[in-house]
Protein backbone atom coordinates (compact mmCIF):
# COMPACT_ATOMS: atom_id res chain seq x y z
CA UNK A 1 0.00 0.00 0.00
CA UNK A 2 0.97 3.64 -0.97
CA UNK A 3 -0.49 5.19 1.62
CA UNK A 4 1.34 2.63 4.43
CA UNK A 5 4.89 3.09 3.60
CA UNK A 6 4.81 7.07 3.26
CA UNK A 7 3.32 6.84 7.21
CA UNK A 8 6.16 4.14 8.06
CA UNK A 9 8.69 6.72 6.06
CA UNK A 10 7.36 9.12 8.18
CA UNK A 11 7.36 7.86 11.98
CA UNK A 12 11.40 6.97 10.72
CA UNK A 13 11.97 10.27 10.33
CA UNK A 14 10.76 11.45 13.03
CA UNK A 15 12.37 8.52 14.88
CA UNK A 16 16.11 9.76 13.60
CA UNK A 17 15.48 13.31 13.81
CA UNK A 18 14.74 12.81 17.54
CA UNK A 19 17.91 10.46 18.09
CA UNK A 20 19.91 12.70 16.30
CA UNK A 21 18.88 15.94 17.84
CA UNK A 22 19.40 14.40 21.08
CA UNK A 23 22.83 12.91 20.11
CA UNK A 24 23.58 16.90 19.19
CA UNK A 25 21.98 17.69 22.63
CA UNK A 26 23.91 16.00 24.75
CA UNK A 27 26.92 16.61 23.20
CA UNK A 28 26.48 20.45 23.08
CA UNK A 29 25.44 19.81 27.11
CA UNK A 30 29.18 18.29 27.13
CA UNK A 31 30.85 21.15 25.56
CA UNK A 32 28.90 24.03 27.92
CA UNK A 33 27.52 25.05 24.82
CA UNK A 34 24.06 25.57 26.59
CA UNK A 35 22.03 27.87 25.08
CA UNK A 36 23.48 26.33 21.51
CA UNK A 37 21.99 22.66 22.64
CA UNK A 38 18.10 24.26 23.91
CA UNK A 39 18.32 25.79 20.39
CA UNK A 40 18.96 22.70 18.66
CA UNK A 41 16.46 21.11 20.34
CA UNK A 42 13.89 23.87 19.84
CA UNK A 43 14.74 23.89 15.96
CA UNK A 44 14.26 19.80 15.87
CA UNK A 45 10.63 19.72 17.55
CA UNK A 46 9.37 22.43 15.36
CA UNK A 47 10.86 20.83 12.22
CA UNK A 48 9.12 17.79 13.28
CA UNK A 49 6.28 19.77 13.91
CA UNK A 50 6.23 21.01 10.50
CA UNK A 51 6.53 17.43 9.17
CA UNK A 52 3.20 16.07 11.37
CA UNK A 53 0.66 18.67 10.62
CA UNK A 54 -0.08 17.27 6.81
CA UNK A 55 -0.91 14.04 8.18
CA UNK A 56 -3.03 15.55 11.21
CA UNK A 57 -4.56 17.44 8.47
CA UNK A 58 -5.56 15.25 6.08
CA UNK A 59 -7.06 12.88 8.84
CA UNK A 60 -9.57 15.74 9.91
CA UNK A 61 -10.20 16.17 6.46
CA UNK A 62 -11.67 12.46 5.99
CA UNK A 63 -13.09 12.21 9.37
CA UNK A 64 -14.76 15.22 7.77
CA UNK A 65 -15.66 14.25 4.43
CA UNK A 66 -16.95 10.35 6.02
CA UNK A 67 -18.80 11.39 9.13
CA UNK A 68 -20.43 14.54 7.11
CA UNK A 69 -18.81 17.05 9.47
CA UNK A 70 -19.33 20.23 7.55
CA UNK B 1 -4.37 -10.58 6.63
CA UNK B 2 -3.97 -6.80 6.91
CA UNK B 3 -4.16 -7.23 10.71
CA UNK B 4 -0.36 -8.47 10.58
CA UNK B 5 0.37 -5.12 8.74
CA UNK B 6 -1.03 -3.00 11.59
CA UNK B 7 0.48 -5.16 14.53
CA UNK B 8 3.57 -4.91 13.00
CA UNK B 9 3.74 -1.19 11.95
CA UNK B 10 2.06 -1.32 16.01
CA UNK B 11 5.43 -3.11 17.14
CA UNK B 12 8.10 -0.83 15.08
CA UNK B 13 6.46 2.01 15.82
CA UNK B 14 6.33 1.24 19.96
CA UNK B 15 10.33 0.17 19.65
CA UNK B 16 11.30 3.36 17.86
CA UNK B 17 8.75 5.61 20.64
CA UNK B 18 10.72 3.35 23.51
CA UNK B 19 13.87 4.37 22.11
CA UNK B 20 13.22 7.76 21.99
CA UNK B 21 12.06 8.35 25.56
CA UNK B 22 14.77 6.98 26.87
CA UNK B 23 17.22 9.39 24.67
CA UNK B 24 17.28 13.03 26.99
CA UNK B 25 15.58 15.97 26.44
CA UNK B 26 13.25 15.63 22.94
CA UNK B 27 9.64 14.90 23.49
CA UNK B 28 9.26 13.74 19.54
CA UNK B 29 7.97 10.89 21.17
CA UNK B 30 4.29 11.97 21.18
CA UNK B 31 4.75 13.38 18.31
CA UNK B 32 5.42 9.48 16.64
CA UNK B 33 2.67 8.36 18.38
CA UNK B 34 0.19 11.03 16.98
CA UNK B 35 1.59 10.16 13.31
CA UNK B 36 1.27 6.51 13.83
CA UNK B 37 -2.96 7.19 14.89
CA UNK B 38 -3.20 9.06 12.07
CA UNK B 39 -1.70 6.42 9.70
CA UNK B 40 -4.34 3.66 11.24
CA UNK B 41 -7.22 5.84 10.61
CA UNK B 42 -6.30 6.90 7.11
CA UNK B 43 -5.71 3.09 6.56
CA UNK B 44 -9.07 1.93 7.93
CA UNK B 45 -10.82 5.09 6.61
CA UNK B 46 -12.12 3.39 3.41
CA UNK B 47 -13.49 0.22 4.98
CA UNK B 48 -15.16 2.46 7.04
CA UNK B 49 -16.58 4.83 4.39
CA UNK B 50 -18.12 1.30 3.44
CA UNK B 51 -19.50 0.86 6.40
CA UNK B 52 -21.26 3.96 6.11
CA UNK B 53 -22.98 3.87 2.88
CA UNK B 54 -24.50 0.27 3.77
CA UNK B 55 -25.67 1.58 6.50
CA UNK B 56 -27.33 4.72 4.52
CA UNK B 57 -28.62 2.15 2.24
CA UNK B 58 -30.32 0.02 5.04
CA UNK B 59 -31.53 3.87 6.51
CA UNK B 60 -33.05 4.18 3.25
CA UNK B 61 -34.48 1.00 3.12
CA UNK B 62 -36.20 1.22 6.09
CA UNK B 63 -37.85 4.68 5.46
CA UNK B 64 -36.06 6.16 8.46
CA UNK B 65 -35.39 10.12 8.20
CA UNK B 66 -32.08 10.83 6.80
CA UNK B 67 -31.54 13.75 9.27
CA UNK B 68 -31.24 10.65 12.39
CA UNK B 69 -28.41 8.84 10.25
CA UNK B 70 -26.45 12.24 9.46
CA UNK B 71 -26.68 12.99 13.27
CA UNK B 72 -25.52 9.63 14.18
CA UNK B 73 -22.66 9.90 12.01
CA UNK B 74 -21.87 13.31 13.01
CA UNK B 75 -21.66 12.37 16.73
CA UNK B 76 -19.67 9.58 15.75
CA UNK B 77 -16.87 11.74 14.15
CA UNK B 78 -17.28 14.24 16.91
CA UNK B 79 -16.14 11.44 19.22
CA UNK B 80 -13.79 10.17 17.09
CA UNK B 81 -11.77 13.39 16.87
CA UNK B 82 -12.37 14.28 20.47
CA UNK B 83 -10.70 10.88 21.63
CA UNK B 84 -8.01 10.90 19.17
CA UNK B 85 -7.06 14.87 20.84
CA UNK B 86 -7.50 13.46 24.29
CA UNK B 87 -6.16 10.53 23.95
CA UNK B 88 -2.92 12.49 22.36
CA UNK B 89 -3.02 15.01 25.77
CA UNK B 90 -3.07 11.73 28.21
CA UNK B 91 -0.17 10.00 26.46
CA UNK B 92 1.99 13.62 26.84
CA UNK B 93 0.67 13.92 30.56
CA UNK B 94 -1.43 16.64 30.22
CA UNK B 95 -4.75 14.85 31.81
CA UNK B 96 -6.17 18.44 32.67
CA UNK B 97 -5.97 19.22 28.88
CA UNK B 98 -7.66 15.92 27.90
CA UNK B 99 -10.29 16.40 30.10
CA UNK B 100 -11.16 19.84 28.80
CA UNK B 101 -10.51 18.43 25.13
CA UNK B 102 -13.46 15.19 26.33
CA UNK B 103 -15.73 17.90 27.92
CA UNK B 104 -15.86 20.11 24.76
CA UNK B 105 -16.46 16.94 22.72
CA UNK B 106 -19.44 16.14 25.22
CA UNK B 107 -21.08 19.34 24.48
CA UNK B 108 -20.73 19.24 20.97
CA UNK B 109 -22.83 16.11 20.99
CA UNK B 110 -25.48 17.11 22.73
CA UNK B 111 -25.89 20.16 20.68
CA UNK B 112 -26.16 17.85 18.18
CA UNK B 113 -28.51 15.46 19.67
CA UNK B 114 -30.70 18.04 20.97
CA UNK B 115 -33.21 18.20 17.95
CA UNK B 116 -33.68 14.82 18.42
CA UNK B 117 -34.54 14.70 22.10
CA UNK B 118 -36.92 17.51 21.75
CA UNK B 119 -38.47 15.49 18.20
CA UNK B 120 -38.59 12.51 21.09
CA UNK B 121 -40.71 14.74 24.03
CA UNK B 122 -42.68 16.39 20.96
CA UNK B 123 -43.65 12.90 20.30
CA UNK B 124 -44.68 11.69 23.62
CA UNK B 125 -46.51 15.07 24.05
CA UNK B 126 -48.31 14.17 21.56
CA UNK B 127 -49.20 10.23 22.82
CA UNK B 128 -50.62 11.78 26.05
CA UNK B 129 -53.98 13.13 25.87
Amino acid sequence: MGELSNGIDLIFRLAALGIVVSILYSYLNQTGRKEIAYLTLLAGLAVAVIAVLPIINRLFIEVKSVFQLY
Amino acid sequence: MEIFQFVGLALITTVLIVTVKQLEGMHIGVLISVVFGAIIFLLLIGKIGNIVDILEELAVRANINQFYLATILKVIGIAYIAEFGAQVCRDAGENAVANKVEFAGKILVMILALPIIAAIVETVLKLLP
